[in-house]
């Protein structure tokens, strides 16, 4: 049957070359739309070491000296009464029966992270090497109970439970690489990292590596917590966001109006005051807007959209015309006994035979262009690229990657052959073979 | 001899209506996507109503100064500009045309026609500007006039309103010598201008003389005097000055710098014309530029080279089953030439009836998903800019002539018959090179 389906393909070359020329650089379109696409697809399914599906974001504001809410009594450093305000709107918030936990934080988990360069001391290696490194970290502002691991469920690397936060002193946290990285070594608890000289901070736990951003995967990270400071600074609040995960099970979408409609009105601490509320969800999806990441999804999904649809409407259209002009032929194999799935089942295997010969050669080239320029590679925040051979999951390694792309593009393709040829030559043998001679 | 062409190709396309939809559909899907994306090119670039002079404008957004103290070293920040560069480039300038320096309020002003707390309010952000702004921005004044030189000079208490911000407050846009009321501060309104569609500019509520601006910058600006809290948007005389006055804006603040002890400025690269400040050639450098041509280019392609194979490969085919009507109309004299013409024009049929559907189904889209389609080839900086200034867009976004416009009407008409040659002309060509014999038998 392949044999002849292949002389069948081979007797019409010149006429197939076309075909063959279009699902080629279809073939190729296809590809390199899906490359980047699937990069941005596959972040949704990595273990991102965090769990925000109940996490909302209140933005904090400080009423600004002009505001005819600006209250004089509140301002200065370390203002003992704006301080026993705003532990009064953090415990308000906390006593609310859908709360579950706080914490206040400034970057967070899937937006960006802060960033700073910490030194090892020798005696704290295996390798007895010290060194200096850069480190990404989020920041828990250590106010009251505000506690990152319960708001936003960060697992013990070793114990898989939610770290418990100790508020006795400032730590820090490690993620499992980072920790990897920084001492050389599994056992990382009670080992310190220096600050510029200036202040050092004891491991405390280990936790599952971060997705930093929304678009990266997940990667070496830190968790700094800080004692519930003596002093205060409107600066803590204002600057940062306070960050609520409601209990599971809770009516997110009607939390969410009670919250901005009856209970930010009432929450004021001084000077700082609740200006929004957003789900995390949703902040993740303006973020994504505003770094261009929708943009590029919807970009690509038009492109490979397009170019499908392009050569569906090609293939529809040629063996729509090829099977007219083969009615004679159809005639005879129906005469013979053939069924009409059996004649479709031949166009359809024509059809996929010269997909996968045009997909084979567009390999050959996709091979040749990633060799010279590289696949597409997630942006980061700032635009920069990470190569994708020196990320961490296995599904980005370039050959892998190479062959998932491959393998959706050709599936695509494919799919689309079949069903361009099927549809015609459906409609073609649907005629009685008699009917099929005589209009020869 | 064209109008029995189209006869014959009104029947044909009657007779295969398979083919003809699909034709028509391929035409029509790659006209769409081409034509999307120029408008959303023709609205970023060509000059539109309020920016009429995009061609010859020049922005400058920020400036670099460098301070070098005893006590603090060598710092170098990059600020928003002030008036007082405004002048040093006006003065004596070969090149310029006009030059305005805005700004817009901290905060929103609370806007109302009386001076009562009950009454009804408008809340929006001011723009602080001077009178060489409404030479720049072509905007028309319903009612009124612009205020002028001497009111930006003696700091008079006057403003110029949005038409929707005069009917918000006075139900009406013949205004002009009313009071309004602004954060409860009295000022008289000299004009009224009409909103610019948002995907072109952002028309403010209210405009008022840069002098009357009670903001001040955030930093310590009197050891930096080029620096402010402004905008500056300057015309040369001519487009093909713009480069010659970024030349000699350049040379005036390398002068300013010699004869200046404690504070240095950069400019160079801070100057952009409409197209590099689109574009973000500031932050990105003129990589982003090249990028974006670069994917336009690639996307345009995909969007001709597809469609036109999809479309060459049908032609091809059905040429082939009409082989023996070729062979029978060259044996009775007709010409290689004249059987190509008749091809294009059974096609360029079809093609312009694709072409009509994509232009109907282009604007819809435009129109409806205006609020991303604009945005598709942007990112950095400028895509963020441009999603927190659309909270603010008002209700029009887009405007007719934007979309039904000569210019975009002969791209399309470019584009369809473009399709049409490059998909038609060669499997055409390739088939006629056969003989009359060949032809005729190639079905028996």
């Amino acid at each position: 049957m392949i044999t002849k389906i292949i002389h069948q393909i081979w007797n019409e070359r010149k006429d197939n070359a076309w075909i063959f020329l279009e699902i080629f650089v279809v073939s190729i379109c296809v590809w390199l739309a899906i490359d980047p696409l699937f990069n941005l697809i596959s972040r949704d399914n990595i273990d991102k070491g965090y769990d925000a599906e109940d996490v909302f974001i209140i933005d904090l504001e400080r009423y600004k000296d002009t505001s005819r809410h600006h209250d004089t009594t509140f301002d200065g450093y370390n203002n003992k009464i704006a301080k026993e305000k705003v532990i009064q709107m953090l415990r308000q918030i906390e006593s609310l029966p859908e709360v579950e936990s706080y914490t206040v934080i400034g970057p967070f988990p899937g937006y960006r992270s802060y960033s700073n360069n910490y030194s090892i001391d020798s005696s704290m290696r295996a390798d007895n090497k010290g060194m200096k490194a850069t480190i990404s970290f989020y920041s828990d502002e250590g106010s009251e109970n505000s506690n990152i691991f319960a708001t936003y469920g960060i697992l013990d690397a070793r114990t898989n439970k939610i770290i418990e936060k100790e508020n006795d002193r400032s730590y820090v946290y490690l993620s499992e690489s980072l920790a990897k990285k920084l001492f050389d070594t599994d056992h990382v608890i009670g080992k310190e990292i220096e600050y510029e000289d200036k202040a050092k901070f004891t491991v405390k736990g280990v936790f599952k590596d971060i997705q930093a951003h929304t678009f990266s995967e997940p990667k070496e990270m830190a968790i700094f917590t800080h004692r519930p400071s003596d002093y205060y600074s409107e600066n803590l609040f204002s600057m940062n966001d306070l960050h609520i995960k409601v209990k599971r099970g809770t009516d997110k979408a009607e939390f969410e109006r009670r919250f901005r409609e009856e209970i930010m009105p009432t929450l004021k601490g001084g000077n700082i005051y609740c200006h929004k509320i957003t789900s995390h969800a949703e902040k993740i999806k303006q973020i994504e807007k505003e770094r261009g990441i929708t943009n590029k999804y919807r970009k690509n999904v038009i492109l490979s959209s397009f170019a499908l649809l392009c050569a569906l409407l090609g293939i529809i259209g040629t063996f729509w015309v090829r099977a007219i002009a083969r009615r004679q032929e159809i005639g005879i194999m129906q005469s013979m006994g053939a069924t009409r799935a059996t004649i479709v089942r031949q166009f359809v295997a024509e059809a996929t035979i010269l997909a996968t010969i045009a997909f084979a050669f567009a390999t050959l080239m996709l091979i040749q262009y990633v060799y010279m320029n590289g696949f597409a590679e997630p942006i980061d925040f700032n635009g920069n690229i990470k190569p994708i051979g020196e990320t961490l999951a296995w599904r980005n390694k370039p050959v892998p990657h190479f062959v998932i792309v491959s393998t959706i593009s050709y599936l695509l393709v494919t799919i689309i052959s079949i069903i361009g040829a099927a549809i015609p030559v459906a409609a073609t043998v649907k005629k009685e073979p008699v009917e099929a001679l005589r209009e020869e | 001899m064209i109008r029995q062409h189209l006869r014959q190709a009104w029947t044909m396309m009657k007779q295969q209506r398979l083919f003809t939809g699909i034709y028509i559909a391929g035409t029509a899907l790659s006209v769409t996507m081409i034509m999307i994306t120029f408008a959303v090119l023709y609205i970023k670039f060509a000059p539109l109503y309020p920016e009429e002079n995009r061609e010859r404008t020049l922005h400058i957004r920020n400036i670099t100064a460098i301070t070098n103290h005893q006590e603090d070293g060598e710092q170098k920040y990059t600020h928003s500009c002030s008036p007082k560069l405004g002048e040093i480039i006006k003065q004596d300038s070969k090149y310029l045309d006009n030059l305005s320096c805005y700004t817009r309020s901290n905060n929103r002003k609370k806007l109302s026609a009386t001076a009562e707390k009950n009454t009804k309010m408008v809340k929006d952000y001011a723009v602080y500007t001077d009178e060489q702004f409404w030479k720049v921005h072509t905007y028309r004044f319903v009612d009124g006039h612009p205020f002028g030189e001497q009111d930006t000079r003696s700091n008079n208490r006057v403003a110029v309103i949005s038409r929707s911000t005069a009917m918000e407050l006075f139900a009406t846009h013949k205004v002009a010598g009313k009071q309004i009321f602004v954060d409860g501060e009295e000022l008289t309104i000299v004009g009224v201008i009409k909103e610019a569609p948002s995907a072109v500019a952002t028309t403010n509520a209210i405009y008022i003389p840069l002098g009357l601006n009670s903001d001040k910058p955030w930093f310590d600006y009197t050891r930096k005097d080029l620096a402010g809290m402004y905008h500056i948007v300057a015309t040369a005389r001519k487009a093909s000055e713009k480069e010659f006055l970024k030349k000699e804006i350049e040379e005036k603040i390398a002068r300013y710098n010699a004869g200046s002890a404690t504070c240095r400025y950069e400019i160079v690269d801070k100057i952009l014309t409409h197209a590099e400040s689109v574009y973000d050639r500031e932050y990105y450098g003129n990589d982003a530029y090249r990028n974006f041509i670069k994917e336009i280019v690639l996307i345009i392609s995909a969007f001709l080279l597809i469609p036109a194979m999809c479309l060459s490969i049908m032609i091809l085919s059905r040429m082939e089953s009409r082989m023996v009507e070729m062979g029978v109309r060259k044996a009775y004299g007709a010409t290689t030439g004249s059987i190509v013409w008749q091809v294009l024009i059974e096609n360029m049929l079809l093609t312009l009836i694709g072409g009509i559907i994509s232009f109907a189904i282009s604007a819809t889209l435009l129109f409806a998903a205006s609020r991303w389609v604009l945005f598709l080839f942007d990112s950095g900086t400028k895509l963020g800019s441009y999603l927190w200034e659309m909270d603010e867009w008002g209700e029009q976004i887009l405007d007719f002539s934007m979309i039904f416009n000569p210019t975009l009407l002969a791209a399309t008409i470019i584009v369809c018959m473009l399709i049409n040659i490059v998909s038609a002309m060669l499997p055409v060509v390739a088939k006629m090179r056969h003989s009359i014999v060949y032809s005729l038998n190639r079905r028996k």
